[in-house]
């Protein structure tokens, strides 16, 4: 099977460069027929590639060792689940998955853009297929998964302790997916600049894939997030792993693209700003991948051995080149003819909200590049941490969640001052009243920017609440049916306004918790010998006992933890540290090996909806350390059967004397919104790509010739 | 080996069979127009006239600002239904 896939990634690389050459020569030269051609080389890529991963899966799941990606990140051991999708935890992996995943997506489009963008199709085909043949050039000299080991090995390395978590399993296709769904509006909007067609038309074919982009962001997003807080040592907000920045700055210039783009297909204006946004928004899809891929972030030193650096590096270059050198070179063809016709109006919240979409992403973008600036300038590797980010992305956040609210508010056009004072009362009431609360209760009212995002939160449920309920209350009035079907009927005709007003709330209400749980959150480092007791909080936690595990791949010591409020129980809670052995026992020795190799820890966690508890623990394992090289030095290679006697008899005497450990106790109010909020953008974001059935249909009818014209038009 | 060899040599037959099936045999027919521009067109002028409609049972328009407003979107709307039904006449007297 090996050269059957190596033969499939030179097969694939081959339709990619033939694909480039057949669109570009069916538009240039007006032949169809080699357009065609080109179109069919985007849907046999995809294919050939599904065989190449099919063939990667099947070795993973039979544990053929002769694949030499299978050997380094897969073993017998390693469940069935993880087999599966052990392959993108690997550098060679990665990079299959994102070709795959592009060829897919642009399969898509391209179907759909056969049939009513033909002018368009090519050119767009043209450019996914370059992008697509950029990595499948890396995947095949440079990073290739499909690799003999020769002789095969007889038990793989496994996969890395701290990617066993199901959130990894999903957390890189989904910003994968996220990332090549972002390439499509960028190869339209080129597709767009070279044929001059930079009206709505674009926009038109790639809307659906930009919110898909978004919707797939968010959920990758999300799920590492979660899985930092779950799995990770939680170092707190903006502490996370720079590359995390890297699926942020994309979906926030996404953000502001998705409604932007609504503007141009309203008024027909922001052409030369909505095409600019949706360059960069793919432009940054590919940076993402490059700052996770070439190892810039660690340092220079790290980008220079890589081996794929250099060529991402150039890769983007030629991109921005290319992409700021089509947009001067159609700047006449992007003058928008449409005015804003009032300050008070939807469109003019939309520039706003992309004006603080964009600033933020700029600041994240400087923030995360800042260590590497510092390093060419100067030579020192100076970082800017969690307070400079605070700094410049609170203000921006509050006035971002304050627009998402005074948005649904005001109709398109214009708005007239007595409405407005009549559509802003309730959400004004609210925020002042939210105001008053936060301002007398203590410790909202000791911190400002949180009082300030409590205020434009609650300024923003009051706001999309009116909204749905006034939208109801009309529904109702028109069908005589009852509320929750006025409702319902009201959310099915509207999906992409009412689906998008849920994302809004959705946003509102995880920046509350993320708010709530960074300003008020508690942490103590304690070191505790069962029997001792420490305060966090209004919390009393008591370390009970110790716990020890021995697995096959695993070894866990931990603590139970009793968590007390007011002296009531209120848990107890589980935490351990899990030990994975390094593969050569002749390294480190039979037992050593255990603490060589890498540690994870398992937290122990309490979470409601008002506050989560949080707790880790390090054992203490020096006491032991004159046992483990006893064994060490007395067994030096036991066999696999002895080796088990032997983490038993360490578990034993860790259960029987056990030593102090540190803990890392938290108390976080509110961070179980931040999960809440999540899926309610996510729901969200779903109602409003999903199709409507009823109005496609209106618009098939309308598209025969002999059809009379939708029904709302005829009245004229 | 020889089998895989055979079952990559099956798979590149198909595929290039496939891919260039419209140059060896190709579909006389008329290029064809974009249609897609005048839909997004006409689709946007009836979804603004629907909005506007929603605006004013939502009290977002008072019933004046609404015929003012309505009576512009729908004219638009229509001289888009038009322009777009030329456009396909135009399509189909070609093919």
């Amino acid at each position: 099977m090996l050269t059957l896939g190596r033969a499939c990634l030179l097969l694939a690389l081959g339709l990619a460069v033939f694909g480039i050459a057949a669109s570009v020569y069916g538009a240039r030269r007006e032949r169809p027929e080699w357009a065609a051609a080109g179109r069919r080389s985007v849907y046999a890529l995809f294919g050939v590639l599904t065989v190449t991963m099919a063939i990667l899966e099947l070795a993973f799941a039979r544990s053929d060792f002769s694949f030499r990606l299978v050997a380094s990140h897969s073993s017998t051991t390693t469940p069935l689940f993880y087999k599966l999708t052990a392959m993108w935890s690997s550098q060679e992996g990665s990079l299959l998955l994102w070709a795959w995943l592009l060829s897919g997506w642009s399969s898509l489009a391209m179907l759909v853009a056969e049939r009513r963008a033909r002018a368009l199709a090519p050119w767009a085909g043209a450019v996914l297929l370059a992008l697509a043949g950029f990595f499948l050039g890396l995947v095949n000299f440079l990073a290739n998964p499909i690799q003999l080991l020769d002789p095969a090995a007889v038990d793989g390395n496994g996969l890395q302790p701290l990617l066993r978590h199901p959130a990894m399993v999903i957390h890189p296709p989904m910003l994968y997916s996220g990332y090549t769904l972002a390439t499509i509006p960028f190869a339209f909007a080129i597709a767009g600049l070279v044929t001059r067609r930079v009206d709505a038309g674009w926009i038109r074919q790639t809307r659906r894939f930009m919110l898909g982009s978004w919707l797939a962001l968010t959920c990758g997003i999300l799920l590492g997030a979660r899985w930092s807080w779950s799995e990770l040592g939680w170092g707190g907000y903006w502490a996370w792993d720079p590359v995390e920045n890297a699926a942020l700055v994309p979906w926030l210039t996404g953000t502001a693209a998705l409604h932007s783009l609504m503007v141009q297909e309203r008024r027909g204006t922001l052409k030369a700003w909505n095409v600019t946004l949706a360059l960069a928004t793919g432009i940054l899809a590919i940076l993402g991948t490059f700052l996770v891929r070439s190892g810039i972030l660690q340092s220079i030193h790290a980008f220079g051995a890589s081996t794929l650096g250099p060529p991402f590096l150039a890769f983007i270059v030629v991109l921005i080149a290319g992409s700021l050198a089509l947009v001067l070179w159609r700047r006449d063809a992007l003058h928008s003819p449409a005015r804003l016709d009032s300050l008070l109006s939807r469109e003019t919240v939309f520039v706003l909200n992309n004006v603080v979409l964009v600033g933020l992403a700029l600041v994240i973008l400087w923030g995360t590049f800042f260590p590497l600036i510092s390093e060419l300038l100067t030579g020192d590797r100076a970082s800017v941490g969690p307070p400079w980010f605070s700094r410049y992305t609170v203000p921006l956040a509050i006035a971002l969640v304050l627009l998402s609210g005074i948005g649904p508010i005001l109709p398109w056009r214009r708005a007239n001052s007595r409405s407005l004072r009549r559509l802003f009362a309730i959400p004004l009431a609210a925020a002042a009243a939210a105001a008053t609360v936060g301002a007398l209760v203590a410790p909202v009212s000791g911190s400002p920017r949180a009082l300030a995002l409590f205020i434009a939160a609650t300024f923003v449920l009051a706001a999309v609440g009116q909204e749905y309920w006034r939208g109801a209350r009309a529904r109702r009035a028109s069908t005589g049916r009852a509320w929750p079907i006025a409702l319902g009927g009201l959310v099915a005709r509207n999906r992409r306004r009412y689906g998008g007003y849920a994302v809004h709330v959705g946003i509102a209400v995880l920046l509350v918790g993320v708010a709530a749980s960074s300003a008020f959150q508690q942490v103590r480092d304690v070191r505790m010998k069962p029997g001792d007791r420490a305060t966090v909080g209004a919390y009393e936690i008591r370390y009970v006992r110790p716990t020890a595990d021995v697995g096959r791949e695993k070894l866990s010591l931990g603590a139970v933890l009793d968590v007390r409020r007011d002296g009531h129980r209120v848990t107890l809670l589980r935490p351990s540290r899990g030990y994975y052995p390094v593969a050569d026992p002749r390294a480190a020795g039979t037992l050593g090996r255990w603490f060589e190799g890498e540690s994870t820890s398992e937290v122990g966690l309490r979470a409601d909806l008002r506050r989560d508890v949080w707790t880790v623990v390090e054992p203490d394992l020096q006491p032991f350390r004159r046992m483990i090289d006893g064994i060490d030095e007395r067994f030096p290679l036991a066999g696999a059967e002895m080796e088990p006697l032997f983490l038993r008899a360490l578990a034993e005497r860790y259960m029987l004397q056990p030593p102090p450990a540190a803990f890392r106790l938290i108390v976080s109010p509110l961070v179980l919104w931040v999960w809440v909020g999540g899926v309610l953008a996510l729901l969200g974001a779903v109602v409003a790509i999903w199709p409507a059935g009823a109005r496609r249909a209106a618009r098939e009818r309308a598209a025969a010739p002999s059809a009379p014209p939708p029904a709302v038009l005829e009245r004229v | 080996m020889l089998l895989e060899l055979l079952a990559f040599l099956a798979v590149l037959a198909v595929t290039v069979r496939w891919v260039l099936a419209p140059v060896r045999c190709p579909r006389v027919g008329p290029a064809g127009a974009d249609l897609v521009a005048l839909e997004v067109e006409r689709d946007a002028h009836v979804a603004a006239v629907r909005d506007a409609e929603l605006d004013l049972q939502t009290g977002k328009l008072t019933p004046a600002e609404h015929r003012a407003l309505d009576a512009e979107l729908r004219v638009a709307a229509v001289t888009a239904l038009r322009a777009l039904e030329r456009a396909r006449a135009g399509e189909d007297a070609a093919r």
